[in-house]
């Protein structure tokens, strides 16, 4: 195929699959607001350094001959191929009936539905890191993050190196939807940060006032801040067209990310859930399986590859806590120590999970006992 | 011949791919960051290092 493609979303995922369709001599605009970047962009260093992380600048994007339009896209008709956007400069909507589409826009994180809750910041956008940055300039600012996911716990912990922070979740515990040891190694890096931990807390309001602003709990008082940080949730980026209930997270791909029952219709990164040979449909909305679905659906467009296999893996660094897992944790059944490894087994005994902490060079001894169990 | 590892910390995201492939030469920092250990390695194990690298962040220097 030569071309047009459209690329939708500037991500992790879009970025790589332009990257690949445009390395193959395919036409391809990728559709997304400002440059590509690397979302949640809340690694330490994009926070300390109030940057956002880009993937590629209007130099590196020409030089690769990827078309890049700036904007969103506010109608799709994927049947016809027809996408309306929305150019981020104020100017008239641009149509594009490319020859195929593939739709990598990931998640979207909302404020969740608490009064007062505009004031509250978000660092998993880049223009929401920008204004987080902005925020805090100036050290010893008293920061309130809500959600103890991933996010605002990676967030948590970065902030806590210059700021009095205060992390809150309605579970019990940090990373607390998490394997258990991953939770308690959170606990200890916070504490060890001087980051305040509240569970169980019930948020009533947010109320702002030029003296700072006041995140209300019916469970624990009131938590005086400057600086509210939202990490509470995520929710599907998906048009009526791909989600038509408006909740479901991802859409079904085929192994060659295709949407089924559209021709020429892809998608990949966070929005999809694919059949893997061993975990069967399952969505990794990680780092790793954006940048490896991106590349697969390039290959899916130009009609070469294998179907997509790729074994889950997510790292995250919280703090000092470097965390690393290979495979899918939510199929084991029961957890051992062995080497400094955590090792997940399912129901037949097989591993379906290597959990490693402040371990890197792990990885590729824990991939290859997770491929020894899947790949017999 | 040997040659130098380079990391472009903007780049680097962490993946710990490096790490995996050559776990003697090449660490994460306390930010997550790729950080050589060898100052000068022999250029094909350099040039494995730099192909594990998902984003190019790590490039060789002659």
């Amino acid at each position: 195929m030569q071309g047009p493609v459209a690329v939708v979303g500037n991500g992790v995922a879009g970025f790589a699959c332009a990257s690949r369709l445009a390395d193959n001599g395919v036409d391809v605009t990728m559709i997304g607001p400002g440059l590509p970047h690397d979302r949640p962009p809340l690694s330490k260093r994009a926070l300390a350094m109030g940057r956002v992380p880009l993937l590629a600048d209007e130099e590196k994007l020409a030089a690769k001959g990827i078309r890049h339009l700036d904007g969103r896209v506010v109608d799709a008709d994927l049947e016809r191929h027809r996408l309306t956007v929305a150019p981020t400069a104020a100017s008239d909507p641009v149509e594009l009936v490319p020859e195929a589409i593939v739709w990598a826009t990931g998640l979207n994180y909302p404020l969740p539905p608490v009064a007062g809750i505009e004031i509250a910041h978000e660092n998993a956008t880049g223009a929401g890191m920008l204004e987080l940055a902005a925020q805090l300039t100036e050290d010893g600012r008293r920061v309130v993050v809500i959600g103890a996911g991933l996010i605002g716990t990676e967030t948590a912990a970065t902030l806590a190196a210059r700021h009095s922070v205060t992390l809150i979740d309605m579970l019990d515990r940090p990373l607390g939807r998490f394997q258990p040891r991953l939770s308690d190694a959170a606990v200890a890096t916070l504490d060890g940060l001087g980051a305040r931990f509240v569970g169980g807390a019930q948020i009533t309001e947010v109320v702002g006032n030029g003296a700072g602003h006041v995140v209300r709990t019916s469970t624990h008082g009131d938590l005086p801040c400057d600086v509210v940080v939202s990490a509470a949730g995520f929710r599907t980026s998906l048009p009526a067209t791909l989600a038509p209930d408006g909740r479901a997270l991802t859409i079904d791909v085929d192994g060659a990310l295709g949407i089924p029952g559209l021709t020429d219709v892809f998608a990949c990164g966070d929005v999809i859930r694919f059949p893997h040979p061993r975990y069967g449909g399952i969505a990794i909305p990680h780092w790793d399986n954006a940048l490896h679905s991106g590349r697969q659906a390039a290959d899916g467009v130009l009609g070469t590859g294998e179907p997509y296999a790729r074994d889950p893996y997510y790292f995250s660094d919280i703090g000092p806590l470097r965390i690393q897992q290979v495979g899918l944790a939510a199929d084991a059944v029961e957890w051992a120590d062995e080497d400094d490894l955590i090792i997940g087994r399912d129901e037949a005994g097989d591993i379906t999970a290597v959990l490693f902490l402040n371990a890197p060079a792990r990885l590729r001894e824990a991939r290859e006992l997770l491929a020894a169990a899947t790949r017999p | 011949m040997t040659v130098r590892l380079i990391v472009d910390p903007d780049v680097c995201i962490g993946s710990g791919e490096c790490v995996a492939e050559d776990p003697d030469a090449i660490e994460l920092d306390d930010t997550g960051c790729a950080r050589v250990l060898i100052a000068q390695l022999e250029e094909d194990r350099a040039g494995r290092i730099c192909d594990a690298c998902p984003v190019g962040a790590l490039s060789i220097e002659r």
